[in-house]
């Protein structure tokens, strides 16, 4: 007889509780029993099968004292009787213990579909579940991934609360005692189950498992076995599936986990650095020698394992997403040219009133490195950092911000940088300082408003240096944050309150500790020692300038900067010392500046075109974008704003004015515009890729505006501009005007000749009755009418034009929106008045006062005449009626209302304007010169002879001014002109649409006729 | 079986005294001398004999198994009995359990309170008294079944010398640290798995089938106890990367600057790492109990060589001297890690833990409260309280050693 543990074979035929079941493959082999996969048929359909498990008890006796005999019955022999008392006494706790919760919880408990007493020993028949158990899929390679084996993580959490959730400990977790199913886990073989509901002195079974087991059943400790057991064991299988391996035995011992979690981690790799902290404290935390410093409650495991999806998938308002987005935000930033000088600050303490003059109150000052600093912030410090520009505040706060985010320690302060030189634009006014930290934020499903983000921050600040580390926010700026800061600084002063937050802000001066700010201590940082000076200039192999007064000026870093550069650039050009030395901040600008337009001419040497753009963005372009900041008073400009001076430069480059304006580029704005086609391709070449790119004098704020490299920059360049507009206005107000007046006698070669090709058609033979002549003469007098109210309307409007023109409206004197305003409302009031009778279409619907069917008359006579245009004629009076109201009114508070949102306050935008309007004009009277010709052409002799002394009489379309004399085109040439004119893309009307829609006319509520 | 933490009378104590912070060195070697109590002999025979008149069992017993008379063997009960003298040689406490007639399991508590550790499963000497202590035969029968036992497995050892090479290369393999720790164990059915499949051995036939089937596995020795303690050796004679001295000064010329080429002796490592103000001599009964078996050059090479076993008390003072307790391991920038913030109470209680698992992993009796040389080291493994300085736990016990012993340093000065 065979003494070993035999498994019962395939296809062996069993019956419990009256069925048969026939056995079909051995599952698997446990200490205590083996599993066996078997079918039994279905009662009804006979052909079917259902699938189950049978787990036999049978406990492995080495000495063979328990086996199996020839009728498949286990037999126990007296020395395996002890053995197989326990073994059977742990089978039926174990059933007891399924059976219960199954009960309660069916979803998430294995199922047991009844148990028996046969053969010898125990059964119990199993619902077979599919899918497989988590230590295949490990090996198999599933659950490497961070996010996974955190969603795997809670499935098991979910199938062990609801042991917990009866007193129930499982006591046996391990990867191959879970079952992975499509959308949750289970947990089987409840051989270690434990209700902890059981008296004190019951006999306790201890199960090890390598790698899996508390420390507490290593030591037969039962008073110490709890739920943290059984989540000592659940954290054990995450370590299983993070790193690969099941813990060896110095770190179950307690040896802890410090060399366990490679930074070369697989699991790791593309993942946020503080979702790996994160994964590391949990198994720290969960994996903890000590009982009571693991995690007590499957809650509070999967609060934190949920964080760490949060932090995986970068959701969430949390100090660990503000780490990781300054983080971003850091490495995403353009990295400062040449060595950071490290640098001292010098904080006043006590005496926080710049003018107070209490002798008692004298202020102390002392020196801080940046770590003290640092140190200062992390303690809740305020600081005000004052210097002059080009001190190096911003680089000076780019190091601390630098240092902070280098490498993430969970218990460190979170550094966050904030620009303030957005603010300008900002439209919301307040909690700017906020809504910059949740900008790049992506909310969580808890989170899911802004409001509700805001709140979470202000939480985050509240518990800042308690619960969570500390904040310091570095505030960059408060001079470039414009004029109307009062919110901001509100801001400010709220967030200082909280005690877990450190800031330092800079300006230019402590100016405004007089009205805000006042907790803040003052800080300034220490100019360059001479020796930094001088250890600098040797570092680029320069000497050090012998003027007093410009070494003095160069421990200013900017000056350095710009000095070394230019003094780099000015020796790669060949060493010519072209200029006085530098006396000030905006002759060193310059020096700067014109050395690095030498410096590109030499590059681009043999290349005109590359050297003219190069020279035309630094003598034109930066100059006006400077001038643009001037005007607006702000130190940054909107894309939009830049945008349109662009697409303003873009077209001036190529206006003749502006050649004549500056003989250098006379002619040459192809070469410069050489392969870029519109304006578009005219702001990516200008700014982003020579002004940003090449040549590194502007940048993009973090809000997407654009500012020079440093606002030190304006100055000198502001100036340049100044320059230049005083050249271009003398050349300007001559070109504006002689364009109006082209608008009006459009040059044509056929000026002359319009008389020669006057009757080119004639007009088709038709017989006219007397009746129908007695009819024909109101709806030619109609028709005459509508041509001379057209006339009327659009002359209005030019009249507005030439007011509108003027120097003094151009420089927006009171006087000149006075005149204008009076100009546009008499011919409002005009066009309102005078011109309303002739332009209703008179169709016989009732519709008009006028009854009488001059459209029918026309249509009846004259069958050639198409009934569309006809009615335009008749029609469009009204149309350009109701336009005009709109344009003038626009107008009216874009040129003459100050308080009007509309209002252009500088000379370009009103030029810009005018044009814009003279463009649309001049398109409406090429439109209804070309209906009029369709007419025309059908009409009778007579009939034509008194339209054709109506349309001369008028001033809008004057046979001098026009391209082509009445009558002189087919209906072929006509129908190709309206393309031309009206219906491409390109075509007149629409190009004056889109130029007026920049300018921001009412373009939407005109009427167009496409 | 379900072990709790002994909470006699004497560990509770003990521990509440031992584990009361602050006090000085002074302080806590005058509670060693003076007020803790130990689990002496008479107390752990009282506590193991459940019969009437221990003292006369004792030297009845004593006598079947020595085969000596009464008078020879009155004044060693009596001295026993008293506490004069303690038994702490493996044959001779066995030999008592023989003579009391406890069972197995008292036995082994016997041998594990007064020698190294309990029964140890993988010795054929103590397999052969195991099975006679639980079958309940004499002395004399178990001496018998113990010769038959060693006959038999130097056969089976001679039988399969290729088995044993090929285990002993493993073994070898494990030393060198190459063989991962649960393949050994998986392969070569060390000593707590062994004491589980001999459980199911009651009878004589099963008995004798055991010890041929399993000869070639075993040994005297505790194999993991033994890789364990070479490997400790190994780091403190070539002074490898990981091994944190405890002695910053000794960095100098010790340890972690020795050339590959060169090892560290153990005589100097005897000196340098184990003395620890231990004198050679012994003279009053605490001395002699703490001093007992400390390790010296000559005992560890007999260790390294397997001529002895590899003692508790040695295994404890390699740990102590390899340990990082204090120095914060630079992990750099290699490895995430936490950095845990624990009470004194808590890190105390952790170390205590961690040396009660390690010495469960080699088969050894975790901390025992009532025993002189484990109270020393748990105070030493108390962390510095925040306004104290940080010293090394070496330096703590050799500042417990120095006091303790200066009676005899005096002497010798």
């Amino acid at each position: 007889m065979n003494r070993e543990r035999q498994a019962r074979k395939n296809n062996e035929k069993i019956i419990l509780g009256g069925v048969e079941y026939q056995i079909k493959s051995v599952e698997g082999y446990g200490g205590s029993s083996i599993v066996y996969r078997a079918v039994y048929r279905d009662e009804l359909n006979r052909e079917s099968f259902h699938q189950v498990l049978i787990k036999e008890l049978f406990p492995y006796s080495k000495r063979g004292k328990i086996w199996r005999d020839e009728d498949g019955c286990i037999v126990v022999e007296e020395e395996g009787k002890e053995l197989m008392e326990s073994a059977r006494e742990s089978f039926v706790q174990g059933n007891k213990a399924n059976l219960e919760l199954l009960r309660k919880d069916p979803e998430q408990i294995s199922g047991n579909l009844n148990s028996f007493e046969a053969y010898g020993t125990c059964y119990s028949v199993l619902t077979v579940h599919g899918g497989s158990n988590l230590e295949e899929l490990i090996s198999q390679g599933k659950y490497r991934s961070l996010a996974a084996a955190a969603e795997a993580m809670l499935k098991l959490l979910d199938a062990l609360e609801c042991f917990h959730r009866e007193n129930i400990l499982h006591l046996d977790i391990s990867p191959d005692n879970i079952l992975m199913l499509k959308r949750q886990a289970l947990l089987i073989d409840y051989n270690s189950t434990w209700s902890m509901d059981q008296p004190e002195n019951s006999k306790f079974y201890f199960s090890e498992k390598a790698g899996y087991s508390a420390p507490e059943i290593y030591l037969r400790r039962s008073e110490e076995i709890s739920p943290a057991t059984d989540l000592y064991s659940a954290c054990a299988v995450f370590f299983r599936m993070v790193t690969g391996r099941k813990m060896d035995m110095e770190e179950c011992m307690g040896r802890g986990l410090r060399r366990s979690f490679p930074k070369t981690l697989e699991s790791f790799q593309v993942q946020p650095v503080t979702a790996a902290y994160k994964t590391v404290e949990i198994l720290t935390k969960g994996l903890h020698i000590l009982s009571d410093k693991r995690y007590q409650t499957i809650g509070e495991l999967r609060a934190d394992i949920k964080e760490l999806i949060a932090r995986i998938e970068g959701k969430g308002i949390s100090v660990s997403a503000l780490w990781e987005n300054s983080r971003s935000a850091y490495l995403s930033q353009k990295k400062p040219d040449g060595q950071y000088l490290f640098r001292e600050i010098r904080i006043e303490m006590g005496g926080s009133d710049p003018d107070r003059k209490d002798r008692d109150q004298e202020k102390e000052e002392a020196l801080f490195s940046e770590e003290d600093c640092m140190e200062r912030l992390t303690g809740g410090a305020q600081i005000l950092l004052k210097g002059t520009g080009g001190m190096g505040k911003t680089q000076y706060l780019h190091q601390l911000w630098g240092e902070g985010v280098k490498r993430y320690q969970p218990k460190a302060p979170v550094i966050l940088y904030i620009p303030l030189e957005d603010y300008q634009q900002s439209q919301t006014g307040t909690g700017y300082i906020r809504r910059f930290l949740l900008k790049n934020m992506k909310f969580s499903e808890e989170t899911n408003s802004m409001e509700d983000a805001l709140h979470e921050l202000e939480r985050l600040f509240a518990e800042a240096g308690q619960e969570s580390p500390r904040i310091i926010l570095l505030l960059d700026g408060l001079n470039e944050a414009g004029n109307q800061r009062q919110n901001l600084l509100r801001e400010i002063e709220e967030l200082s309150r909280y005690e877990g937050l450190g800031i330092l802000v800079t300006d230019r001066t402590d100016s405004v500790k007089q009205y805000g700010l006042a907790e803040f201590e003052t800080a300034s940082l220490v100019p360059l020692t001479d020796e930094m000076v001088k250890e600098e200039l040797i570092n680029y192999h320069l000497e050090c300038p012998k003027e007093k007064k410009l070494q003095e000026m160069l421990r200013n870093p900017m000056m350095l900067y710009l000095y070394r550069s230019a003094s780099v650039m000015s020796r790669e050009n060949g060493g010519e010392q072209l200029w006085k030395t530098p006396e000030n901040l905006e002759e060193m600008v310059g020096f700067y500046i014109e050395n690095l337009q030498r410096l590109q001419k030499r590059r681009d040497s043999g290349n005109e075109a590359s050297q003219l753009a190069h020279d035309y963005l630094l003598e034109q372009l930066l100059p006006a974008i400077a001038g643009e900041m001037k005007k607006r008073k702000k130190t940054i400009l909107s894309m939009e704003e830049l945008y349109g001076l662009i697409s303003h430069d873009y077209r001036n480059m190529k206006s003749k004015g502006f050649g004549l304006a500056f003989p250098k580029y006379m002619g040459k704005s192809r070469l410069i515009l050489n392969g870029i086609s519109n304006d578009r391709e005219w702001f990516d070449y200008a700014v982003s890729e020579q002004l940003i790119g090449q040549m590194n004098l502007m940048e993009q704020t973090a809000e997407g505006n654009y500012a020079l490299i440093h606002d030190n920059f304006v100055e000198y360049l502001v100036a340049k501009w100044a320059e230049n507009q005083k050249r271009w206005k003398t050349y300007q107000r001559k070109y504006v005007w002689k364009r109006s007046m082209a608008g009006f006698l459009a040059v044509a070669a056929v000026g002359i000749g319009a008389a020669v090709g006057y009757q080119k058609w004639k007009p088709y033979e038709i017989t006219i009755s007397e009746e129908e002549r007695k009819e024909l003469g109101s709806v030619t007098r109609s028709l005459n009418g509508n041509v001379g109210c057209l006339d009327g309307e659009i002359q209005a409007q030019y009249r507005i034009l030439k007011e509108a023109g003027k120097e003094e409206v151009l420089e927006n004197t009171s006087s000149g929106r006075e005149a204008l305003l009076e100009v546009i409302k008499e011919a409002q009031r005009t066009v309102a008045l005078y011109y309303n009778g002739y332009y209703r279409a008179p169709y016989s619907d009732g519709t008009t006062e006028r009854t009488y069917n001059y459209l029918d008359t026309v249509l009846n006579i004259f069958p050639m005449v198409s009934k569309e245009t006809l009615s335009k004629v008749y029609t469009e009076a009204e149309v350009q009626k109701d336009n005009l109201m709109l344009c003038t009114e626009f107008l009216a508070q874009a040129l003459c209302e100050e308080d009007s949102e509309y209002f252009c306050v500088y000379r370009e935008e009103r030029a810009d304007l005018l044009e814009a309007y003279q463009q649309y004009l001049e398109a409406v009277a090429q439109y209804y010169y070309l209906i009029y010709n369709e007419v025309y052409n059908v009409l009778d002799e007579e009939t034509q002879t008194e339209l054709k002394e109506q349309i001369l009489n008028t001033a809008s379309f004057p046979p001098d001014g026009m391209k082509w004399s009445l009558g002189s085109k087919t209906e072929e040439e006509l129908q190709d002109l309206m393309v031309e004119v009206v219906e491409k893309d390109s075509s007149v009307m629409k190009t004056a649409q889109l130029t007026m829609a920049r300018c921001r006319f009412p373009v939407k509520e005109m009427k167009w006729p496409f | 079986m379900d072990e709790k933490k002994d909470l006699t009378k004497i560990s509770k104590n003990n521990k509440k005294r031992i584990d009361k912070k602050p006090q000085t060195v002074r302080e806590v070697v005058d509670f060693l001398e003076h007020e803790a109590m130990y689990r002496n002999f008479p107390y752990m025979i009282s506590e193991l004999y459940e019969g009437e008149n221990v003292e006369e069992r004792l030297r009845k017993g004593w006598c079947e198994v020595t085969g000596k008379k009464d008078e020879q063997i009155r004044k060693n009960v009596q001295n026993w009995l008293n506490g004069k003298n303690t038994p702490h040689n493996r044959e001779k406490l066995f030999q008592i359990c023989f003579a009391l007639g406890l069972d197995e399991e008292k036995s082994s508590r016997l041998l594990g309170t007064f020698s190294d550790h309990k029964i140890h499963y993988r010795n054929p000497s103590e397999l052969a008294y195991a099975f006679a202590l639980r079958t309940g035969r004499s002395y004399q029968e178990a001496v018998r079944l113990k010769e038959e036992t060693l006959r038999i497995y130097e056969e089976e050892i001679a039988l399969h010398q290729d088995k044993i090479r090929k285990i002993q290369e493993k073994r070898q393999d494990n030393v060198q640290y190459k063989v991962k720790q649960s393949k050994i164990e998986e392969d070569l059915l060390y000593t707590n798995r062994n004491k589980e499949l001999f459980e199911g051995v009651v009878s004589e036939e099963d008995y004798f089938s055991f010890i041929r089937e399993k000869s070639v596995y075993l040994g005297t020795q505790h194999e993991t106890a033994y890789a364990k303690f070479m490997e400790l050796l190994d780091l403190l004679q070539t002074g490898e990367e990981k091994s944190y001295s405890m002695k910053p000064e000794k960095h100098d010329n010790a340890a972690l600057t020795v050339p590959k080429d060169r090892k560290y002796s153990l005589s100097q490592i005897e000196e340098d790492y184990l003395r620890m103000n231990v004198p050679k001599i012994s003279e009053n009964t605490l001395q002699k109990i703490v001093s007992k078996y400390w390790p010296n050059a000559t005992m560890l090479n007999n260790m390294k060589n397997r001529k002895i076993e590899v003692t508790r008390k040695t295994l404890i003072l390699l740990y102590m001297a390899t340990e990082n307790f204090d120095v914060t391991e630079k992990n750099g920038e290699e490895f995430f890690y936490c950095d845990e913030d624990l009470e004194p109470e808590e890190l105390y209680k952790q170390r205590c833990d961690q040396m009660d698992l390690f010495l469960n992993r080699y088969g050894m009796n975790p901390l025992d409260y009532g025993n002189p040389f484990d109270l020393i080291i748990c105070y030493a493994m108390y962390p510095a309280l925040p306004d104290e300085e940080e010293e090394f736990v070496a330096e703590r016990i050799e500042k417990v050693m120095e006091i303790l012993y200066e009676e005899i340093s005096e002497n010798e000065d």
